[in-house]
């Protein structure tokens, strides 16, 4: 089931057309992360999942309902992080969650506390948040956005500003909101090789356009990764790989290198094969991971190969 | 769905923007007020000379300076509860929750302007009280205390304290017109300048008439405004 859809999705500001035609699809419960470089229009997507922005064409369908220019109802069933965390800065953590908390019309007894234990933000109970750090700020504001246990997250680029432990804290708590309150969570970022560890599916968007939707799953399988040999003598080793690879799934990239899709072979093989055939080898290496450079090749429209 | 009041809605915004702050700076400002026509007083005395002749005049010039420095008072207020959401983002925060955007920001304006009214009147009645004790001892102006010359004054004070709170509105108008705190305050300065200065005892705002033109004025073009808030981007 879908829990947002949108339909010829466009937006224009300012005259220039920031997203145009996006059809997307969520599917309740999972994490979907939004994958493009910055000035994309990721932002400018969720603030009108959100109703800030409206569209300019076409709709956008959350919780089975068309939302018009002044719907705001379906808000209540949302937790939302857009841009930098904004706050009430002369205001607490903790007064600023009970703000949030009495504008949502949600009343839990001890639900800040817990939340501020979640996100890992403790001992600032009587700091003012314009005395916060970015990280604690960007903690403050992932509390904000799920301390009414909403049913979708809406989270733009949340893990800016975090440290490394930050960022894994963060990557675990939505694991565990999604797993264990089936919480559909939206999540942008920039950052590849994050978007692959936390989305069960992922939206590749560039200039205002969806490129590409697929499973995280899948492109794993599909991008499995390569061995990359750089040789002094390409004719003979691809003579020789023709031998040794039986699949022939190896690719000449220039007058130096070979690359070799085949998952049979082994780094081993491969080297082993060009020194008793008195090949020089320059390098060898193990590419396991190529999602990177697919996603960098969809963003660019494959300008850039390598 | 349970409908959030606008009652709710303005002990929100309180708080978020405790009035306690607000309320120590009208106490400033009212001393002030005060000590300014103790030291008119004072100068009538020691130059014999008197600036204020009657009880009315008296009355007059506190109203006067009570209307001009508590409309600036109303646009720096303003300037926070509205202008300050735009200019420092959270206003994305307040629009995405499920309330009416009309329904939070005339929350704001009237909480604004209610506050201003009854800050307005007790700024009134607290320097004429303290004057007309302060003139016991001094017997600088003659005095009546006639029930009707005190059912006037009291009708000018609550009509002035309507009036001018709700011409803060147009103050409000202006700084939304590019988000701006600096020009909410500078456009209140403005209307003082034009509607409160006096030249020889005659002030515009001493034909009621006005003030209350511009306030109606004021309020229509916040209407206008706001209008649209519900199907309008929000930048």
């Amino acid at each position: 089931m879908n829990i947002i859809r949108t339909n010829r999705l466009g937006k224009v500001l300012n005259k220039a057309e920031v997203v145009s035609d996006v059809n997307m699809c969520i599917k309740k419960g999972e994490i979907y992360g939004f994958l493009g470089p910055n000035g994309a229009g990721k932002t400018t997507i969720f603030k009108m999942i959100l109703n800030l922005l409206k569209p300019t064409s076409g709709e956008i369908v959350v919780f089975d309902e068309v939302i018009r220019q002044n719907s705001y109802e379906y808000l209540k069933r949302i937790g939302s992080l857009i841009e930098y965390p904004m706050f009430y800065d002369d205001l607490t953590a903790v007064e600023n969650l009970e703000i949030h908390c009495e504008y949502m019309g949600y009343y839990k007894k001890n639900a800040i506390e817990e939340t501020l234990r979640l996100v890992n933000l403790v001992g600032v109970n009587n700091k003012k948040v314009k005395e916060f750090s970015l990280g604690m700020k960007q903690r403050l504001g992932i509390a904000r956005a799920l301390i009414t246990k909403p049913e979708i997250l809406v989270l733009d680029e949340p893990i800016n500003g975090l440290d490394p432990l930050g960022i894994v804290e963060v990557r675990q708590l939505l694991k565990m909101l999604s797993r264990d309150y089936g919480m559909t969570i939206l999540i942008s970022s920039h950052i590849i090789s994050e978007i692959e560890l936390i989305a069960d599916r992922i939206g590749v968007i560039n200039k205002g356009k969806l490129v590409k939707e697929f499973t995280v799953e899948q492109a794993k399988i599909d991008h499995a990764g390569y061995i990359e040999v750089k040789l002094k003598d390409i004719d003979k080793g691809s003579r020789i790989l023709d031998t040794l690879v039986k699949s022939r799934n190896f690719k000449v990239i220039s007058d130096q290198q070979i690359k070799i899709y085949d998952t049979e072979v082994s780094v081993g093989d491969i080297t082993k094969a060009f020194v008793t055939n008195n090949i020089e080898i320059l390098s060898i290496t193990q590419i396991d991971n190529t999602l990177e450079e697919y996603f960098i090749n969809l963003v660019d429209g494959g300008d850039i190969i390598a | 769905m349970e409908v959030i009041s606008l009652l709710k809605l303005m002990k929100m915004e309180l708080k978020k923007f405790p009035v306690s702050g607000y309320t120590r700076g009208a106490l400033i400002a009212m001393a002030a007020i005060l000590l300014f026509m103790i030291l008119l007083f004072w100068t009538s005395i020691l130059e014999g000379e008197n600036i204020l002749y009657t009880q009315v005049d008296c009355v007059d010039m506190v109203n006067i300076l009570v209307n001009d420095v508590f409309l600036i008072f109303a646009a720096v207020m303003f300037s926070n509860y509205v202008i300050g959401e735009y200019s420092s983002g959270t206003i994305n925060i307040l629009f995405t929750y499920p309330i009416s955007r009309k329904k939070i920001i005339w929350s704001k304006i009237l909480l604004v302007c209610s506050f201003m009214v009854i800050t307005m009147i007790v700024a009134n009645v607290f320097i004429l009280t303290s004057m007309h004790i302060i003139n016991n001892y001094t017997n600088t102006i003659p005095v009546t205390t006639d029930a009707g010359l005190l059912s006037t004054t009291a009708l000018k004070i609550i009509t002035n304290s309507i009036a001018f709170s709700l011409i803060s509105t147009l103050c409000l108008y202006f700084g939304m017109l590019k988000k701006s705190k600096v020009a909410t305050i500078v456009s209140s300065v403005i209307i003082v300048s034009i509607v409160g200065s006096t030249s020889n005892g005659f002030s515009l705002s001493s034909i009621i008439f006005i003030p209350l033109t511009i306030a109606f004025v004021g309020v229509s073009l916040i209407f206008f405004t706001f209008r649209k808030i519900e199907v309008l981007d929000v930048k």
